[in-house]
């Protein structure tokens, strides 16, 4: 499955959770956490992440690669565990051809006045995604704030098109990553 | 009339690992004490974790004990559950490490009704992540640890931890090798596994020039055993555990093994600048 696919089948998925497709860009989607807008509030979609050393940019949430898939929901539904999971099988992944490993974590992200706990997803022994309930500080409403889910897309499709190098990946049929990105070593290890 | 088993499975969404063993500990405590409160009488008491679930079994609770005491008391003992760190994610507030998913409540055949953190609780669960059933039916609190193995779950934690260890152990033996596992990381293992099946490989040779501290440092921050000859020197070789089947082990010993070159890597760089500061070649 092309990474382009990929992209294509979270996108579909998500909306048929209810997500309304947007890039979420950096910093990543917990900035609505503190939202006042009204109602449920849930979007998805893919982003390149600024260079490293950037504010927000790769290599500061460990899951390689310059592409992100986000998911961001106001209001978890119920299932949104098995939402997630279903992603993974939408992307071609097997899971019973391979370890997915939930690393309990919690995280704080003070610029954005939240905190949340969640987990590391690993597969097979890398990280590929985090998922995060978010809960603004003390003193705000009761329950979360929302819920957010963040997956490297160059480790999934790696695992997806059985690759071993990110510019291997099939972008878009015979496209490969590297063609795309020439001069850049993007290694997702 | 007879007496039956009563089950209680808390399903939940990955619980860390710590507060497995320790609400487990708790549910069996309490129980014995809300039991003995509400008048219920029952044999032997017993509780299980996975990461996915916390379970009590009580035993030949009487036939004639009221539904009612029953769905009484088993809210009012998973409400005295304690843990370090909680969250809330439903109107109600209530609070637990991860958010409960699913309950299941029965005695002997028959459903216990009652409702805690906006769920009902009912006589279906959910097999293993990878392998089991989405949703899987409990015939009987009796039935229920077959059926949960037969979805390629082992409920009870003795169990489990046998399965890994003797999993390890033929490993070692197939090396003719020894695998250094720890109560602590083995304790990982069991709380982050519903069925834990050995992972064997290898790593670049080149690293065991690396001060063994070094090595058994990156071992450990990729969740890994240490392997050893008979005289306890590191091998170029780890094990480790994955969740499941099987099926895919290439896939995973590969996965394993760059996790832990990248590690180790990093602790070569570490131990070279380290060489370069105290004046070494």
């Amino acid at each position: 499955m092309d990474l382009q696919d990929i992209i294509h089948k979270l996108n579909r998925h998500w909306a048929k959770q209810g997500c309304a497709l947007m890039p979420l860009g950096a910093p990543p989607a917990h900035r609505f956490a503190g939202s006042r807008a009204a109602g449920p509030l849930a979007l998805a979609g893919a982003v390149r992440l600024p260079p490293a050393g950037a504010p927000h940019g790769r290599a500061d949430d460990g899951l390689g690669g310059a592409y992100r898939y986000q998911v961001f929901f106001r209001s978890p539904p119920a299932d949104i565990r098995r939402a997630f999971l279903d992603s993974l099988k939408t992307a071609g992944i097997d899971r019973s051809e391979h370890d997915v490993r939930w690393l309990a974590v919690s995280r704080d992200y003070p610029a954005a006045g939240a905190a949340g706990c969640g987990w590391d997803i690993l597969l097979d022994g890398a990280p590929l995604a985090r998922l995060t309930y978010l809960r603004l500080p003390a003193g705000s409403a009761a329950g979360p704030a929302g819920f957010e889910l963040v997956l490297g897309l160059e480790r999934l499709a790696l695992a997806s098109q059985r690759k071993r190098r990110v510019s291997e990946l099939a972008w878009a049929g015979r496209l490969t990553y590297g063609e795309l990105h020439p001069g850049e070593t993007p290694e997702a290890a | 009339m007879t007496a039956r088993d009563l089950l209680l499975e808390l399903l939940a969404e990955n619980l860390p690992a710590a507060c497995v063993p320790q609400g487990a500990a708790q549910l069996k405590k309490i129980a014995a004490e809300e039991f003995g409160r509400a008048g219920v009488a029952c044999g032997a008491v017993e509780a299980y974790g996975t990461c996915r679930r916390l379970a009590l079994c009580a035993c030949a609770v009487p036939g004639g004990t009221p539904t009612k005491a029953l769905a009484a008391v088993l809210p009012r003992l998973v409400g005295r559950l304690e843990f370090p760190e909680t969250m809330t994610w439903e109107e109600s507030g209530f609070r637990f490490p991860r958010p409960l998913r699913g309950l299941t409540a029965l005695h002997g055949e028959k459903l216990v009704r009652f409702s805690l953190a906006g769920l009902e609780s009912g006589r279906v669960t959910e097999g293993h992540d990878a392998a089991g059933p989405r949703r899987l039916a409990v015939p009987s609190a009796e039935k229920y640890l077959k059926t949960l193995e037969h979805a390629g779950v082992l409920v009870k934690d003795a169990e489990r931890l046998e399965v890994l260890r003797s999993g390890l152990a033929s490993s070692a033996r197939r090396m003719k090798l020894e695998i250094e596992a720890g109560d602590g990381p083995l304790a990982e293992c069991l709380y982050s596994a519903e069925y834990p099946v050995p992972v064997v490989s290898g790593f670049s040779q080149e690293f065991l020039q690396l001060p063994p501290e070094r090595v058994r440092r990156a071992l450990k921050a990729c969740r890994l055993f240490p392997v050893c000859d008979a005289g306890g020197r590191l091998q170029p070789y780890f094990a480790g555990v994955r969740d499941g089947v099987s099926k895919g082990q290439r896939n995973v010993e590969e996965g394993f093994r760059s996790a832990l070159e990248a590690a180790l890597s990093a602790e070569a760089a570490k131990e070279g600048s380290r060489v370069r500061a105290a004046g070494g070649s």
